[in-house]
């Protein structure tokens, strides 16, 4: 996040803190009152076949150690109706300079009613079941969220800059509805260099110049929504979530913005052993590409220590105005289907060690070194499409 | 149909037995003396100490105060009032704390902090343990 966004957002806190004071007539803030929370992890990953070149999440052939990171979130209810939420981080992973530091996001909640709360500032994107809680690993069964939808496919963004509503209707009856509505401005999480690749063929990518590293893409006068149905049946509820937004134009002799539309269901069902996940989501990149994505995710507590946990995903990408003679060059750039297993010891609510091995096939999400391993391809080298990777975690909260 | 007719009696009796258990266990429900509500449903007070229902039916802004999590008591409550055990409400409250939709409730460690919380606050609502003596200025609320 650059600095100018960093003052932005304070000087937005600040205007927010100053509107409070001038409604609570300038009431101070009990620090009895500011709750501060954080969560934290460090990873290890591996592949287990030492010739194997593709790097999947934070796991290599020669093992990663150094993949770290550390929240904090700091609430600080002003008076009845005015609350300032911000949630700085630090990030640090080694084998792709992924080191970084920000803000994942700040904002101001006016409530009027439990129905209806305006929010301004920058927010967690109310996406499906993992955005709001995307890098908590206290709150999920695996080392990560599942790839196929929050993976660097860019279906997701962690958050948005820009004006929502949220409430929760009907929450004295069994059956509810949660609902967002919001706008404004939302860079998404994703890599695509594989993409890159198929589109710029043999021509360029034998230089690499042209091939992006991980990165995020900004979408402008962008507007989304979510609806979660909640059940009488406690611990399940469904819902459905979408949003669309335009990517100015970067290309030259693009004739017009490109949109991004992405949409998806959800359901889950929480209890105090099982925990059962899935959804499906489609993602359109005018012109560019279409993807959908979708997983299922399975975990079990045999006691309060042990967990285990299973997972099933796929993400297809269908290329717009390629050639087959660029897609030929290799197929497996477009396709992730992954398999994990894993088993859980829970110290406590806030603190689990994780284990789990996912076997991979495809290269959309698993791939060798773009600036080494992806340019061999323009001399009509072979990917390795499948990759088994070993991943050990441990996760805090507070 | 058989089966599901001699289901229902058998579900009725639990979620019966458990409404008694939290009326009459080791626990009582306290709010202050002024506050004219008397009783309240088992689901409402759990969507109460979750913060989905925020204000009483008079429309005054509920004030949650909960025990520590390390007491007896609050294990007893969350197994009773939420049908949970303690490890599931704390995913809860995570989940609500990190997707910065709301934050538990404020916590005390002791009966008498939790009646001196109440009785301090017209709009509050708390659980002492049922042999405790009542604090003067509190109520305990009956539980439907």
């Amino acid at each position: 996040m650059t600095t100018r966004r960093w003052v932005g957002f304070l000087w937005a806190a600040m205007t927010a803190t100053a509107f409070a004071g001038h409604v609570a007539g300038a009431q101070e803030v009990s620090l009895e009152k500011i709750q501060i929370h954080g969560y934290g992890g460090w990873s290890f990953g591996r592949t287990t076949d030492n010739r194997n070149t593709n790097f999947f999440l934070f796991a290599h052939s020669r093992g990663d150690y150094f993949h770290n990171e550390f929240a904090l979130n700091v609430t600080a209810p002003l008076n009845e109706n005015l609350t300032i939420v911000a949630q700085p981080f630090w990030h640090s992973g080694h084998h792709s300079n992924q080191t970084a530091s920000g803000l994942d996001y700040v904002f101001g909640e006016w409530k009027f009613a439990d129905q209806i709360k305006l929010r301004v500032g920058n927010v967690k994107q109310p996406f499906g079941i993992y955005t709001e809680i995307f890098d908590v690993g206290t709150l999920r069964p695996f080392a990560t969220a599942p790839q196929s939808i929050y993976g660097p496919g860019g279906m997701i963004g962690k958050s948005y800059s820009g004006i929502g509503l949220t409430g929760a209707l009907f929450a004295e009856r069994s059956w509810g509805i949660d609902y967002d509505v919001y706008g404004g401005g939302l860079e998404t999480l994703e890599e695509d260099t594989p993409l890159q690749v198929l589109v710029q063929g043999t021509d360029t990518i034998g230089t690499g110049k042209a091939l992006n590293l991980n990165g995020s893409r900004t979408f402008r006068d962008m507007i989304g929504g979510r609806l979660v149905f909640r059940t009488p049946l406690d611990g399940f509820s469904f819902g459905g979530s979408s949003y669309s937004g335009t990517r100015p134009l970067t290309r030259r002799g693009q004739a017009k913005d490109w949109r991004r539309t992405t949409s998806g269901v959800h359901a889950e069902y929480l209890n105090d052993a099982w925990l059962l996940r899935s959804e499906i989501a489609r993602e359109s990149d005018e012109t560019n590409f279409k993807a959908t994505g979708a997983y299922g995710e399975a975990a079990y507590r045999l006691t309060y220590h042990w967990q285990v946990a299973g997972t099933y995903g796929t993400y297809y990408t269908t290329l717009e105005n390629v050639s087959a003679t660029n897609i030929a060059l290799a197929p497996s750039l477009l396709d992730h289907k992954e398999t994990a297993a894993g088993l859980n010891y829970w110290f406590s609510p806030n603190f689990v060690l994780k284990t789990s091995y996912s076997h991979v096939d495809g290269n959309r999400f698993s791939h060798p070194d773009p600036t080494t391993r992806l340019r061999a391809l323009s001399t009509g080298g072979k990917l390795m499409t499948t990759t088994d990777a070993l991943l050990v975690s441990g996760h805090l909260s507070f | 149909m058989r089966i599901l007719k001699s289901f229902l009696p058998a579900l009725a009796l639990l979620v019966g037995a458990s409404r008694v258990e939290a009326q009459r266990g080791s626990f009582v429900v306290v709010a202050h003396e002024s506050n004219p509500i008397s009783a309240v449903r088992s689901d409402e007070l759990s969507k109460m100490f979750l913060k989905k229902i925020t204000v009483w039916r008079t429309k005054k802004p509920v004030v949650v105060v909960d025990q520590a999590e390390t007491t007896n008591i609050r294990q007893q409550f969350s197994r009773d009032v939420h049908h949970r055990d303690l490890q599931s409400v704390q995913s809860y409250w995570q989940t609500q704390i990190f997707s910065g939709r709301a934050v538990p409730p404020q916590q005390r460690g002791s009966d008498a902090e939790v009646m001196v919380f109440v009785a301090g606050n017209p709009n509050a609502i708390g659980y002492v343990s049922a042999t405790a003596t009542l604090a003067p200025g509190l109520k305990v609320l009956t539980i439907e």
